[in-house]
């Protein structure tokens, strides 16, 4: 055991300190923070507050830093849960961006004029399923119920011409665009009067044939469906079909040429069906197979392209 | 008696006041900061004669309160009393890091819970305040952490003269 020789003047000192303390807290009370106990804790914090701005101005950058590094963790997370609200916010921007094109869609729809006032007569419908990578065709919620015949010409909200009803159902139809290689050729004017023959390629574009040509086709030039001419009566008359992708020159009498549909077909979603032609056709479940069958009485809808320059042909040579 | 380490230990704890109203007035985890006072006047005690270390309580505890709003003298009367039991306990604190670090511990808990005990007795309401059990169980924690920095240092500057060589008769 540890001899404490002078440890008991400690315990004589500590228990002086212990009364003063307690008298000094008892006056600093009574003296309600004025007294020599205000007057000590001014003094003291005058002298000391430069000293604790000064080491303030040097600790507070440094604990800013460690505070930043301790709290990298809290940080990522927070930056994760950013980062996810931001993806969040991005998606329904894109959402209220479809909502947008599809007003902006319907709205066209609406104000869509056609020759004829066909727009009075035209059944709308939304676009509600689409076919494969390499298919083609789509389905509209629209059919027999509705008016929806077998063969009638589609049309997207700026009246270009989309396809036509390949299948119909009593709620639905199928509709093969005007690109497809199954699709019915289209008898089309050239601004400048003369008539050609539009095909599908399968591949979105479409060519042009026109025979007896003795023009130049210029690039650009719109394309809009002939409309009724002898006993071809699948179109009616002026619906936009596309623009010449390239100027041509007649070879041998005849210019064959690329054209850009004006509908969008991968994109389109609200379209008008146009009751046509104004008789309605005969009532058939079966489809449409634009190889050997004809849409309705007229000729124009074979997809049969040397047909169809035979009929053109014949047409233009008729008075 | 040798004015040096009465000196040191003074510089230590003015310095132990400037960094507690500076740096761990936002150095604060979960709302409590380490005693450094307190924790630099349990160093300081282990080293020095056992009137001048109770004297450095007492003065370390007067610096604080005069830097607060409590009644003055409480954390004075704490002080006093810690160095003066650090002073009695100080020949059982080397026997390892461990019962160097529980003692530290032990003793800043004993100094917290007398300004509590004595600020309640005296109107201060501490022990009714809410965040009275995380201080008394923080302050210690913090207080044996930065401890191992605190320690080595007041260490190498009083510790040539051990406190049994002192002490003895």
């Amino acid at each position: 055991m540890r001899s404490y020789g002078r440890s008991d003047r400690s315990t004589f000192v500590a228990i002086g300190l212990v009364v003063i303390s307690f008298l000094m807290m008892t006056f600093d009370i009574r003296a309600s923070n004025q007294g020599v106990g205000a007057t000590l804790r001014n003094g003291v914090q005058n002298v000391v507050a430069p000293v604790q701005t000064a080491m303030n101005a040097v600790i507070d950058p440094v604990v800013d830093f460690a505070d930043g590094l301790a709290n990298l963790a809290g940080l990522r997370l927070e930056n994760e849960r950013l980062r996810s609200r931001i993806e969040d916010l991005e998606r329904e921007i894109l959402h209220v961006a479809n909502l947008e094109a599809d007003v902006e869609e319907l709205n066209q729809l609406l104000d869509l004029r056609l020759f004829d006032n066909l727009q009075n007569v035209a059944v709308n419908a939304e676009v509600t399923g689409r076919g494969g990578t390499f298919e083609q065709s789509f389905t509209i919620n629209k059919g027999t119920a509705d008016g929806v015949q077998l063969g009638q010409p589609v049309v997207d909200a700026r009246g270009a011409l989309v396809g036509v009803i390949n299948d119909v159902s009593e709620h639905s139809a199928s509709v093969i665009p005007i690109t497809s290689r199954q699709a019915p050729a289209v008898t089309v004017r050239l601004p400048n009067g003369v008539r050609g023959a539009v095909e599908g390629q399968g591949t979105g574009r479409l060519v042009l044939s026109v025979l007896d040509a003795d023009q130049r086709v210029l690039e650009g030039q719109l394309l809009q469906t002939f409309g009724p001419f002898g006993t071809m009566n699948a179109y009616p008359k002026g619906l936009d079909v596309g623009t010449v992708l390239s100027s041509a020159t007649p070879r041998a009498g005849s210019i064959t040429v690329q054209v850009q549909p004006l509908a969008d077909l991968a994109r389109v979603e609200f379209v008008a069906v146009i009751p046509w032609p104004r008789e309605p056709a005969a009532e058939s479940e079966e489809p449409v197979d634009p190889q050997d069958a004809p849409l309705g009485d007229d000729g124009n809808s074979t997809s049969n392209p040397d047909a169809e320059r035979t009929e053109d042909d014949s047409a233009e040579t008729t008075p | 008696m040798n004015p040096r380490p009465i000196v040191l230990s003074l510089v230590f704890v003015v310095m132990a006041v400037l960094v507690q109203t500076t740096l761990f007035r936002t150095v604060r985890p979960f709302d409590v900061s380490a005693d450094l006072i307190l924790l630099t006047v349990i160093a300081c005690a282990r080293w020095m004669e056992p009137e001048p270390a109770v004297l450095l309580g007492f003065t370390g505890g007067l610096l604080i309160d005069l830097f607060g709003i409590a009644p003055l003298g409480l954390q004075a009367l704490a002080f006093t009393l810690v160095a003066y039991t650090t002073v009695r306990t100080r020949d059982r604190f080397d026997y390892s890091a461990l019962s160097t670090g529980l003692a530290v511990g032990l003793l800043s808990l004993m100094g917290v819970l007398l300004v509590a005990v004595v600020g309640t007795l005296f109107g201060e309401g501490t022990l009714g305040s809410s965040d009275i059990l995380r201080i008394l169980l923080l302050v210690p924690i913090y207080n044996v952490i930065v401890g191992l920095i605190v320690l080595p240092i007041v260490a190498s500057y009083l510790g040539s003269r051990t406190p049994a060589a002192e002490l003895q008769p």
